[in-house]
Order: C-alpha cells, then sequence, then structure tokens
C-alpha cells in the first residue's frame, strides 16, 4: 500500500478513536453528575466546563435579564462563585 | 372542571444518556451515511475527498447541531413554541414542522429498504435479478403504497409509547445491532481475498482531485446533509434532557460516530464488492441507487450470501428507520406540547398526516426523488439559515453558549462555535443554495433549479413573516422582550 493509503487510513483510526473517547468521557461525566444528585449533594453547574464558563456566566448574570431569569429559575445562581 | 392540558403535566424526558446518544447518533447516520458516502468518497479521489469532508464536519455540521440542541434544551418544548420562546418567529418552527410531514417521502425509502430485507429474507434474489425485483415493485402501485403504510406504522409504534418506553429502549436495541454488524461487515470485508485492491480504492488520496471544485463541493455537501441539521430533530430530542444534563460538548460524539459509522460501511462495502470482481473502472459506475441493485448480485455470489444479504439489509433498513420514527417524534411533540394533545392521540395523528403526505410520492418514484432534490437542496439550507437568525442574531449567540451549553456541560466550549454559527454556517448555505440551483437549471425542470429557489424562499418568508406579523398584533411575548425587572 501507498504512504497516502497508509496515512489515511491512520486518519480513519484517529477519528474511530475520537469517537470511542468522546462517548466514554461523555457517559462518564453524565454517570458522576448522577451520582451526586442521587448522593443529595448540590450539583455544581461547572464541574466539568469550569471556572472560564462560570466567570463568563457571571458577568453576563448582571447584565443580561434572561440569563438572571434562567439561572434564578434553574437555581444556578448560587453556583456563580465558586464553591469553597 | 377543566381538563389539565398535557403540556403542563410532567413532560417526558431520556432514562439514560445512552438511550439519547445512541437516538441522536442514528438521526444523524440515517440511510446516505451508509449508502451514499462509501460511493462517494471512493469516486472523488478517496483521501482527497475524505481529508475535507472532515474539516467541514467539524466547521460546519458540528456547530449546527450544537446550535439545534442547546436551543432545544433552553426551549424544552415543540420546534414552534422553541422559536417563538426564543426569537419569537414561531414562523421557523412551523416551517420545521411542515419540513416533516412533506418529508413523508423519507418513509417511502424507508418502506422500500424494508422490502429488500423481505425480499432477501425470502431469497428472492438467489432466483431473480434485483433489477427484475426492483422493476416489478415499483410497478405495483398498490404494494409501494401498503410498504409505505406498514412501514409509517412500525415508524410510529416508538414514539407512541414516549420517549422512555419507545424511542430510547428501540434506539439502544437496534442502535446496538446496527453498529455490530457494520463493524462485523467491515472486519469481513478487509479480510477477504483481494480485498486490499478495494481498500487501496477507497482511501489512497488523489491529490490532483483535492481541490477541484466538484470534490469541495461534494465533500462540503455530504458533511452538511450528514447531520440533518434543520429538519428539528436534535432540537426536539434534546428538549427531554434533564436540566443538569449536556447539550453542547456531548455533540461531539454525535460528529464521531456518524462518520465512524460511515467508514465502516466503506470499509464493509468497497473491498467486498473489489473481492467479487469489481475493479476501480466499474465501481465507479456504481451509485447510491445503482448499488441497491448490484449489492444483492455480490452477495449471492459469496459463500453465505443469504445470511449476508439478509443482515446488511437489515443494518440498512435500521440505519433509515432511526429517522423515521424521530421525524414522527417532531410532528407528535408539536401535538402534545402545543395543541395539548395525549401523546398517543398526538402520535396517530401525526401518523395520518405523514399517511396523506406520503401516499403521491410513494406511487411515484419521480416525485419522490424531484422532492427529495428540492426539499435537500434548498427547505433544509433554508431552515439552518433562519435557525441562525433566530438563534443566533435575535436570541444570541453567546447568550445560548454561555447560559445552556456550557452550564452543566461535560466541557467548556469557547466563543469559536458562536463566530461559526453566525457567519460561517450561513454564508455556506447560501453558497450551497445558489450552486444546487445553478447546477440543477440545465435539468430544465423549472422547480429543481432557480424556481425551486424562489418558490422555497416565498412561502417561508410569507410564512414567517405572516405569523410574526399575526403574534405582533396579539402581543405575543418571546423572552427577548424580558426586561430588569420583569427578570427581578
Amino acid at each position: 500500500m501507498q504512504v497516502g493509503t497508509w496515512l489515511m487510513l491512520m486518519v480513519c483510526l484517529i477519528w474511530f478513536g475520537c469517537f470511542i473517547y468522546f462517548t466514554v468521557k461523555d457517559l462518564g461525566d453524565e454517570g458522576k453528575k448522577s451520582a451526586i444528585i442521587a448522593s443529595g449533594e448540590p450539583l455544581d453547574p461547572y464541574l466539568f466546563s469550569g471556572e472560564k464558563a462560570r466567570a463568563e456566566a457571571r458577568a453576563l448574570y448582571g447584565k443580561d435579564p434572561v440569563v438572571k431569569k434562567y439561572f434564578d429559575e434553574n437555581g444556578i445562581t448560587p453556583f456563580l462563585t465558586r464553591p469553597e | 372542571m377543566s381538563k389539565k392540558p398535557v403540556a403542563l403535566a410532567k413532560r417526558d424526558n431520556w432514562g439514560t444518556r445512552i438511550g439519547f446518544l445512541m437516538t441522536t447518533w442514528f438521526a444523524a447516520i440515517g440511510i446516505g451515511n451508509m449508502w451514499r458516502f462509501p460511493f462517494r468518497c471512493a469516486g472523488n479521489g478517496g483521501g482527497a475527498f475524505l481529508l475535507p469532508y472532515l474539516v467541514f464536519i467539524l466547521l460546519i455540521s458540528l456547530p449546527s447541531v450544537i446550535l439545534e440542541s442547546a436551543s432545544g434544551k433552553y426551549g424544552h418544548s415543540s420546534t414552534v413554541d422553541t422559536m417563538g420562546k426564543m426569537s419569537g418567529l414561531r414562523g421557523i418552527g412551523v416551517m420545521m414542522l411542515l419540513l416533516n410531514m412533506f418529508a413523508a417521502y423519507y418513509i417511502v425509502v424507508v418502506s422500500q429498504s424494508l422490502y429488500w430485507v423481505i425480499e432477501s429474507a425470502r431469497n428472492v434474489f438467489a432466483a431473480v435479478s434485483p433489477e427484475e425485483v426492483w422493476s416489478t415493485y415499483q410497478g405495483n402501485k398498490a404494494l409501494c403504497f401498503g410498504m409505505f403504510a406498514i412501514t409509517l406504522i412500525l415508524s410510529a409504534i416508538p414514539p407512541f409509547f414516549g420517549i422512555q418506553k419507545g424511542i430510547e429502549r428501540v434506539a439502544k436495541w437496534i442502535g446496538g445491532f446496527a453498529f455490530i454488524i457494520i463493524l462485523v461487515g467491515a472486519v469481513r470485508g478487509v479480510l477477504l481475498p483481494g480485498a486490499i485492491d478495494g481498500l487501496v480504492y477507497y482511501l489512497t488520496p488523489d491529490w490532483s482531485n483535492m481541490f477541484t471544485a466538484s470534490t469541495l463541493t461534494s465533500a462540503l455537501s455530504q458533511a452538511y446533509f450528514t447531520f440533518g441539521a434543520g429538519w428539528g430533530w436534535f432540537l426536539v430530542l434534546s428538549s427531554y434532557l434533564k436540566k443538569e444534563s449536556d447539550a453542547g460538548y456531548g455533540n461531539l460524539t454525535t460528529c464521531f460516530a456518524d462518520t465512524s459509522f460511515a467508514l465502516l460501511a466503506g470499509f464493509a462495502i468497497i473491498p467486498t464488492l473489489f473481492a467479487c470482481g469489481y475493479t476501480s473502472e466499474t465501481v465507479k459506475t456504481l451509485g447510491a441507487s445503482t448499488a441497491y441493485v448490484a449489492m444483492p448480485q455480490v452477495f449471492m455470489g459469496m459463500k453465505g450470501g443469504y445470511i449476508i444479504s439478509l443482515l446488511f439489509f437489515l443494518a440498512l433498513f435500521v440505519a433509515a428507520y432511526s429517522c423515521a420514527y424521530v421525524l414522527i417524534e417532531v410532528i407528535a411533540c408539536f401535538m402534545v406540547d402545543t395543541l395539548h394533545m395525549s401523546r398517543k392521540k398526538g402520535t396517530v395523528v401525526s401518523a395520518l398526516l405523514l399517511l396523506v403526505c406520503g401516499a403521491a410520492p410513494s406511487i411515484s418514484e419521480s416525485l419522490l426523488n424531484n422532492l427529495d432534490n428540492v426539499f435537500g437542496s434548498y427547505v433544509l439550507p433554508t431552515l439552518v439559515t433562519l435557525l441562525v437568525v433566530a438563534v443566533g442574531y435575535r436570541f444570541g449567540g453567546e447568550r445560548l453558549r454561555i447560559m445552556v451549553i456550557n452550564t452543566f456541560g461535560n466541557g467548556y466550549i469557547g466563543m469559536w462555535v458562536t463566530v461559526l454559527i453566525k457567519y460561517l454556517v450561513p454564508a455556506v448555505n447560501i453558497f450551497l443554495m445558489v450552486w444546487f440551483a445553478h447546477s440543477n437549471q440545465a435539468s430544465g425542470i423549472w422547480f429543481l433549479g432557480y424556481g425551486g429557489l424562489g418558490l422555497t424562499w416565498l412561502i417561508t418568508v410569507t410564512v414567517v413573516a405572516g405569523l410574526w406579523w399575526y403574534d405582533k398584533k396579539h402581543n405575543y411575548q418571546w423572552d427577548g422582550t424580558l426586561t430588569s425587572k420583569e427578570a427581578s
């Protein structure tokens, strides 16, 4: 087989690898969320999306009434500051 | 005492994450991914097609699906209610609904694949040529309509039983089955004697082909249509997510699952054809439709051909069927959430509407092909463009990203997604519509060319603007009109 064929075969394998990786990660993350909820502990909405997402949400909360209403109604507001 | 509207009662949701993922994966995969992709890839320079295709998947398809999915989670209702809530443009949701109704022709395509399963099970191809089977079928209008009606009933069963007890349960079983069949088929395909030539033909990049207009447009349109953004499928499926579920980052799994399935289908089909005597010249003559005829002949010439043929066409039917019940769910969701019908009644009414809309294409192959052409070329890109206008601009792409995608998200998604949604996705849509209109103009059929494009825009603008004007007169409130005082 030519170099190009091997190269494309590698691209396909990387694509399959990404499929498996992101599926396992997604199922794992959702499983962790379910376990936290089942244990009765509060679930941090930024547990996986991180501090950058939290900072952006905090900044928008003060400016945007739609965001404010959504966060207040869904119990997200207390998590806009990082939990200790 | 008045009866409590069904929509105000507890809304159904996904029982398991894998159930949701399997449903969205197979809604994206559909029949085209398993059937069209291998031939398009091989016929357009193999790897030279594959590389731009994968880039377009990440740049165009992924942001479109994230946009629809996050809108669905925010709206938590039908396409009409969600578009109304987010932009005040309920007409876009109505157009999505109409698209799914008139796309009853897709269920006709599913019924054809079911017929092929039945004929494979009866071992008809051992004695009769596939061309003869096909022409006999097309000549018998009662049989065509009957198969369509049976497929419609089969497709209505999962939505009839709801999300957890119907769609989720079915998706997990048949999705798993299709993945196993196609994986086994791919391994078997590449291990056949002589299959290596097929593998080389399928994957070896013809670099001279890579930057030609035909390869790039072919890769772009295949990447664009493979996910099925614009139908409202992801919007409705994500509307059943729980508030703590991810509706953004998880779409990466759909992106990789969809293409992995298509690549595996290529590994199963192309090397098998070469192992059975096809060459690079004869394979080029095959397209998605001619392959329907070629594959049974190939299977019949192989050891264990009966069972291979049956399993292959079953997998093809499953891939097609997975879209059919999602299509019905979009309409049923409107009946339940917007018109407050019970789920069972809503599904039956949806199926009856589809029966009426699909009756004509079920007995006319040319009508089916023309509908497929017009819907794929103009209606779908128009709806994605409008979705971008409604959500990306009127509601706010950044607001959606920060508020819905990254909150309870399984990973951080940056501003790049908003940029792609607001600028690249609509630009590609408009380019594709004009390109298709220009290419189809030569067919001589007015509604396939610029006439079809103009008619699509005229109908869409009339519906969207008409309903917007009506809502404005009746003081319809949407979330963008919310003031700080009301939010407090």
